[in-house]
Order: C-alpha cells, then sequence, then structure tokens
C-alpha cells in the first residue's frame, strides 16, 4: 500500500512538472525586468519588476474602467444567466411539461453554436437597435451565452432531488413558485455556485464579444481592452503584455482557490 | 411515470431563459444559415447563389488541409485532455495533497487565451525555449522549426491547449469519480482486484454519465479552437493550421465574403452539433426516464 502510493506521488510529480514549467516560464518572463530582458523569452531569472510592468501596462491601456465593467458583466452576466437557467431547470425535471426533450435541446442546444458564428449577425442587428457600445447590450449577450451550461448543470443537479419532496411540498399546497423557492433552489444552491463560477470566469476572460460589439473604454470588458496592448506591438514589450494578462486572472484565480470545495461538491451531488 | 398535466404556467418558468437565448444564439443562427445561400459582402446588395457556397467549400484545396486538421484536433482532444485528465483524477484520488495536485493542473484554465497563446508561442518558436533547452542538453539535431509546418504547428498547438484544458476535465472527473459509491470500491478490493483492475471493473462503469459530459464538452470546445491558433500561428503560414472556426473568421471579417463564411459556419455547426449529441445522447437519455 506505501509502495504504491509512493509511486502515484512520483508520477503525479512528474506529470505535474509538465504543468509547472510553463507556469514558471510565463511567471519568470512576464514579471522580467525590461532592463534585462532581451526581445525573447529566456528560461533563466532576469529580475523581478512585477509591479513596474503592471504599472507600464496600466498606463498603456486603460484599464481602471475595463476593470469595473469586468465586475459588473461578471457578476450580473453570471448571475442572472444562472438565476433563469434554474427556473428552467427547474420546470423541465419538476413540472413534467410535454416534450420534455424538445425543451432541453431548444435551450441547452444552444451551446453547441460556435461562437465567432454569433459574431456578424450581432453586430448587425446591435447596430440597427443601438445596442452596439452598450454595456446593457452586452450583458444580454453574455446573459445569452452563459444560459444553456447552466441550465444543464442546474437540470443535472436537480435530477438527484427526491420526488418526494415535490410531492409533499405540494400536498402542503404550495404552488410551482414555492416549490422552487423553498425546495429545489436552496437544495442545488451548490451546483448553482459552481455554475456561477464557470460562468464568471467565461465572462471575465471573454475577448471576441468585448472586441466586436464595444468600442469605447468606458464600455470594453477588460480582456478586449488588454489586447489592444498586442496591437500597439514593439511599443509595448512582451512582458508587460503577459504581466497585465497575468494579473487580470488574478480574480478568477482566488475564486477557484476559495470556490474549489464548493465547486466540487456542487458538480458532485449532480453527477 | 406519468404525473397530472402541467398546465400552462409551467412554460412561464422557461420564458426568462428562452428570451436570450432566441435573440442571442439562435436569431444569428438562422440568419448565418440565410446568408449561407447568398453572396453577401456586407453592406452591398446580394443575391441568392444556391448552394454554391458549400460547392466552393468542398472544392477548395486549403479546406482539404482544414479538413485535416479538424480531424488531427478532434482525435487529439480525445486522446490527450480526456485521457490524461481521467488518468491523472484517478491516480489523484485519495492521495495526500490531491487538492494541492489538482489545483496545479486546474490553475493554466484560468488565464486568458491570449496569456496561454503567447506563451507557448515563445516556446515553440524557431528561437524560442524548446529549441535552446535542445542546444543545452545536446539534441540539436531534433530542433525544428515547429511553428512553420505541418503538421507541427497544429502538433503544437494542441500541447498548449492540452496544458490549458486538462485541468477541468481532471476536476470533472473527480467530481464523478468521487460520486462511486466506496463499499462497491470496497468490495473489488476484499476480491482481490488491483489498482488497474479497480479501475475498469468498477469505477470506469460508473463513469457513464460525466464521462459523456466531459467528452461532449471537449469535442465541441476543441472543434471551434479559436484563441490559440490565432495567437500562436494566425492559421499559417499559408492557412496550413488553420482550423475551420480560424477559417469562418477569416473569409467572413478578413476577406468579407460574408456569405463564405456563413457556410463554413453552419458546416461547423453541424460538425460540433453532431458529434455532441452522439457523445451526449446516452447521459441524456438515461436521465429523461424518470
Amino acid at each position: 500500500m506505501k509502495r504504491q502510493s509512493i509511486g502515484r506521488h512520483a508520477l503525479l510529480i512528474f506529470l505535474a512538472l509538465g504543468w509547472v514549467i510553463p507556469l514558471y516560464l510565463l511567471v519568470i518572463n512576464a514579471f522580467a525586468d525590461l532592463k534585462r530582458w532581451d526581445a525573447i523569452f529566456d528560461w533563466n531569472f532576469k529580475g523581478w519588476e512585477p509591479r513596474e510592468n503592471f504599472k507600464l501596462a496600466w498606463e498603456a491601456a486603460t484599464l481602471t474602467p475595463g476593470l469595473k465593467s469586468n465586475l459588473f458583466y461578471g457578476i450580473l452576466g453570471a448571475g442572472i444567466s444562472v438565476f433563469v437557467a434554474s427556473l428552467a431547470a427547474f420546470a423541465i425535471v419538476a413540472l413534467n411539461p410535454k416534450r420534455r426533450s424538445m425543451w432541453f435541446w431548444l435551450i441547452y442546444g444552444a451551446n453547441l453554436v460556435p461562437y465567432p458564428m454569433l459574431l456578424l449577425p450581432l453586430f448587425e442587428s446591435f447596430a440597427t437597435t443601438g445596442l452596439y457600445d452598450t454595456r446593457w447590450g452586452l450583458l444580454l449577450v453574455y446573459i445569452g451565452v452563459a444560459i444553456p451550461f447552466a441550465f444543464f448543470l442546474g437540470r443535472n443537479h436537480m435530477l438527484s432531488i427526491p420526488k418526494e419532496l415535490l410531492e409533499a411540498s405540494k400536498l402542503d399546497g404550495a404552488n410551482k413558485m414555492q416549490s422552487y423557492a423553498r425546495i429545489f433552489l436552496p437544495l442545488s444552491l451548490p451546483a448553482l455556485g459552481a455554475a456561477f463560477l464557470f460562468q464568471f470566469t467565461w465572462i471575465w476572460n471573454d475577448l471576441v464579444f468585448g472586441l466586436t460589439l464595444t468600442t469605447s473604454d468606458e464600455i470594453r470588458p477588460l480582456m478586449s481592452t488588454l489586447s489592444t496592448l498586442q496591437g500597439m506591438y514593439g511599443n509595448v514589450p512582451t512582458p508587460v503584455i503577459l504581466s497585465a494578462n497575468f494579473i487580470a486572472s488574478l480574480p478568477t484565480a482566488f475564486l477557484y482557490i476559495v470556490g474549489q470545495r464548493l465547486f466540487v461538491a456542487g458538480l458532485k451531488a449532480g453527477s | 411515470m406519468s404525473k397530472s398535466k402541467s398546465g400552462a404556467t409551467t412554460y412561464l418558468f422557461f420564458i426568462p431563459a428562452l428570451l436570450p437565448v432566441l435573440s442571442i444564439l439562435l436569431y444569428p443562427i438562422g440568419k448565418t444559415l440565410y446568408l449561407s445561400f447568398t453572396n453577401s459582402e456586407g453592406l452591398t446588395e446580394f443575391q441568392f447563389v444556391g448552394l454554391t457556397n458549400y460547392l466552393n467549400f468542398f472544392s477548395e484545396p486549403v479546406l482539404r488541409t482544414t479538413m485535416g486538421n479538424v480531424v488531427i484536433w478532434t482525435v487529439a482532444t480525445l486522446l490527450l485532455p480526456v485521457t490524461l485528465g481521467l488518468a491523472i483524477a484517478y491516480i489523484v484520488s485519495g492521495v495526500k495533497g490531491s487538492g494541492i495536485y489538482r489545483m496545479i493542473f486546474l490553475l493554466p484554465y484560468v488565464l486568458s487565451g491570449v496569456a496561454v497563446g503567447t506563451l507557448w508561442f515563445n516556446i515553440f518558436e524557431t528561437e524560442g525555449l524548446l529549441n535552446h533547452l535542445l542546444t543545452v542538453i545536446g539534441m540539436e539535431g531534433f530542433q525544428k522549426s515547429w511553428l512553420l509546418y505541418a503538421p507541427t504547428n497544429t502538433i503544437a498547438m494542441i500541447v498548449a491547449s492540452t496544458w490549458a484544458s486538462t485541468g477541468l476535465v481532471v476536476v470533472l472527473f473527480t467530481v464523478g469519480i468521487q460520486s462511486v459509491p466506496l463499499q462497491t470500491v470496497e468490495a473489488g478490493r476484499l476480491d482481490g482486484a488491483n489498482a488497474w483492475q479497480l479501475f475498469w471493473k468498477v469505477v470506469w462503469p460508473q463513469l457513464k454519465y460525466i464521462r459523456a459530459v466531459v467528452i461532449g464538452t471537449a469535442l465541441a470546445n476543441s472543434l471551434r479552437t479559436f484563441d490559440i491558433v490565432w495567437v500562436m500561428t494566425g492559421g499559417g503560414p499559408a492557412r496550413s493550421s488553420e482550423t475551420l472556426a480560424v477559417t469562418m473568421y477569416r473569409e467572413s471579417f478578413l476577406l468579407n465574403r460574408y456569405g463564405a463564411g456563413s457556410a463554413i459556419a453552419v458546416v461547423l455547426m453541424i460538425l460540433v452539433a453532431g458529434v455532441s449529441y452522439f457523445a451526449l445522447r446516452n447521459g441524456v437519455k438515461k436521465e429523461e426516464v424518470m
């Protein structure tokens, strides 16, 4: 038993090196001292200036509004999509609708759309409806794209909730909304929390929708703002771009570290 | 189990989810389908051209490369992130410090596509870190211009994508493995099964449902791979590393051939939908019978 566990650790450490080494390369090059860093990536440590590099990125692209926008899009987008998805999941699991499969694929099937194909039609309809370059317009896009997978996770979890609970609440005279609010919503909170985390991360890292559907600094999400640094290639050194990208990922990394337990517990009951 | 009919209010619960999905996802799909039968180039007038875009699409030689790349991506996604993720999840389960291991594999998942692409570009570039390492350990003979030739450029990007996406697969399979009832594992152990047998005889059959979810999600993501390709090679050189999503983007947004781009989008969607439907069908059907 003991020998087996040493073997497991050895194998895991070997595999983990494949993940750690690139991370190490990313970090040392992103935070390298620009005065010592030559135009290409280096295996060696060339100074440690995370604050300096990040400051340069902050000055080159105006990141403050992007950060604020991201909180708006992330929290509202993930929150609203998970909430409305949970209503639909409740209906499909507990209310015995006619043509259950049709409802499922109508909402979930949209998850199979390749995102780039949405861009052109959305751009056109946003231009004609005045939603182009507005906060609410982009938020609507995030909500729409985030619903299918949140629905899928919520539904999987709700299937594991015993039907007797629903029957009992019906006997107590609860209506549909009350069954949802008193039984299904509270019992599936961990799964919905996991869905929130997933979708928050996705929205936080979105690049293409932000680039296509917005133009002003006030409205643009963070990753799209950051990508304009790329366009200034030559002027902005790679470490600056990378350290900005890296730091922009810290909030989601933090959420995963804090939420891992919740995340695993939430998905577990639904599998 | 047939219960009392559900009544009209049931459908009210679908509406808040359905409205955004219809306007943001389903309307654009319809629009794309429509454009794919036209020669639209944006703002100008356009005509219906029937199946021309589809026929052109299938007769273009560059498309053979793209389709070849799609096959490589699909097979590699099944072999690498999915198999590797499952193996890691199984090896990690029950080991001391499993949370730390899982965190290491998951960290790249939270990075933006731009960060992942830039990092791996600098590793595989001709003057990059990998070739540098090969010099240092005296294996110059193995040096290559990884990103400049097919199929090594596609393989290099698959490595990058595996690095970024395996962590999520590990987490999903961990969830699946943890929900396997302990008694069944204990019973297998008492029967004298080793870890290998325990996995195939006891754990694997019980992962049926989560397996469908993981494979379906992984394949859909791989077929629409865009960010990493865009940053690492831009689909080049000479379009040799394009995937369908990149080809579509190029036709629509760089060449302004909206009609042609839409046709590619439709083909891509049918592929993704078909593959995902087969991957998910079993898992979904099983739950449908309640």
